[in-house]
């Protein structure tokens, strides 16, 4: 996936947005309407239910566009937390059961066969750190965050007490914002060093 | 509960937090372990957890967005910026005072830019007609002198004698500020239409482009119930569309005598007005006024 095209010469576009700049609601759309919309025909499965979310997450984006902080995550990073609550939200009110997903799956790794360019990115580091996980944790994270599934649901599919998966769930996610701020400081690192 | 546990708590909401999000109640309980704990607000684990998703989601190859939606995305969009949700802006909060409203006073008609919350030489005199009017008031009803009356004319007495509501006096302040300082500010008078809303109502409005402030300021317009119907001001800016003006805020009549100084909430900045116009709307305000109740107008060059 090629990154979305930004205009460095405008500045983020969510700091355009909140200042009430039109043209920034275009290319707002433009640059991030793929990600949301892929985020959520992935989790509500259906056309006209991920329509609809979409168009809450964006009126969502816009009010909280100056709550954007360069310093906290990235712009896509910022839109797709918004995204991933409206969506969670959604699947709770529908209280519905995520699809069953094959093992295979849950032994993913995104993007390590990443160009040079894209090593750089914030993917890349995302998919280094969750491969350091072990496969117990990254398995628990994956049904949760990819798919949906509940702690109990989680427990069921992987039969494993509910307990474990809480735990492996904290422990998971506390391991990757590590391994993403170990990643974070050598990138920031080689760039020095360059 | 122990503070132990009370912090494994915090500790597990915020993992949930992370990876499934939480429902409302779920919420209030985390922010009342964040005071508790005087944690603040981290966000560093759904930094982490989005990070992952979004990572994945884009690995996978993103899905082009319907073409159709991102259109309709657009035009959602310029409506949400115009009203950015029903915002209620909250109206000119008064003060019961025990003086008269300048308005009881004999004034003028054509004393039209008199704001109550100027200085004004009818406010001198308010204050010796008020005692009067209460003196005689009293006097009346002890002396058995207060002959049934035309309602009208009971009311304007009790008007005078009872607590009459004015303007906060620092919205007068502010906005006489405003157009002292700011060298750009426009001034229109209101023109009311046929609404029966508007008989008989006036004031003006200013805007200054370079603050982006600006002031409504009314006489006379009915009093509204806001769970029936509410004002909305709309700004004509010609740097933009006409068809999709800025929304100027949500605002209440709620001065018996329709007199109010509101604050301008523009949404959008407004670089070049040409008309302001006061519609009525659903108590929630609309994101497009299908314009059917206009009430008042003020064209920059009308």
């Amino acid at each position: 996936m090629a990154p979305a095209l930004a205009r460095p010469d405008l500045g983020f576009v969510l700091e355009r947005v909140a200042s009430g700049d039109e043209e920034a609601v275009r290319d707002c759309v433009s640059q991030y309407g793929n990600l949301v919309w892929s985020l959520s025909l992935r989790l509500l499965k259906r056309r006209s239910e991920a329509e609809d979310a979409v168009q809450d997450i964006f009126v969502d984006i816009w009010k909280s566009a100056k709550r954007f902080d360069p310093a906290i995550a990235s712009e896509a990073t910022f839109i797709t937390m918004i995204a991933r609550r409206r969506l969670y939200d959604r699947l709770r009110r529908a209280n519905r059961r995520p699809e069953e997903v094959s093992d295979d799956v849950l032994d993913r790794t995104p993007g390590l066969d990443a160009s040079e360019v894209e090593r750089h990115s914030e993917a890349y580091r995302a998919a280094l750190a969750l491969k350091a996980l072990p496969r117990d944790e990254r398995q628990v994270l994956l049904l949760a965050m990819l798919d949906g599934h509940s702690h109990s649901e989680i427990a069921e599919r992987l039969d494993m007490p509910l307990g474990t998966v809480k735990t492996r769930a904290r422990r998971g996610l506390l391991r990757l914002r590590e391994q993403l701020s170990t990643e974070a400081a050598a990138v920031a690192k080689r760039k020095e060093r360059a | 509960m122990s503070d132990d546990l009370r912090e494994a708590r915090l500790a597990e909401l915020l993992c949930d937090q992370a990876l499934l999000g939480l429902a409302v109640q779920e919420r209030s309980e985390l922010e009342a372990l964040q005071d508790l704990f005087e944690t603040g607000d981290d966000p560093s684990l759904e930094t982490a957890a989005a990070t992952l998703h979004r990572a994945f989601v884009e690995s996978e190859g993103l899905e082009e967005m319907p073409a159709e939606l991102g259109r309709d995305l657009t035009d959602q969009f310029r409506q949400e910026m115009l009203i950015a949700g029903p915002r209620r802006v909250a109206p000119a909060r008064v003060l019961v005072l025990p003086v008269v409203d300048d308005a009881a006073v004999q004034r003028p008609a054509n004393d039209k830019k008199m704001s109550r919350g100027e200085a004004s030489p009818a406010r001198h005199t308010a204050w010796p007609l008020a005692a009067v009017a209460c003196l005689a008031f009293v006097l009346g009803g002890l002396t058995g002198l207060n002959s049934p009356r035309p309602r009208a004319q009971r009311l304007e007495a009790t008007g005078v004698a009872a607590s009459v509501q004015v303007p906060r006096p620092d919205l007068a302040v502010q906005r006489q500020a405003l157009i002292e300082d700011a060298g750009d500010v426009v001034r229109i008078e209101w023109k009311a239409t046929d609404d029966s809303a508007a008989t008989g109502a006036g004031g003006d409005v200013v805007w200054s482009p370079s603050k982006q402030r600006g002031f409504m300021r009314f006489k006379g317009l009915k009093r509204n119930d806001a769970n029936e119907a509410r004002y909305q001001l709309w700004i004509f800016d010609q740097k933009r569309d006409d068809r999709y003006p800025v929304d100027g805020g949500l605002f209440d009549i709620d001065s018996e005598t329709g007199d109010m100084i509101i604050p301008i909430e523009a949404k959008l900045p407004v670089l070049d007005p040409s008309l302001f116009a006061v519609t009525v709307e659903h108590p929630k305000g609309v994101v497009v006024s299908n314009r059917e109740r206009i009430v008042l107008t003020a064209a920059v060059d009308g």
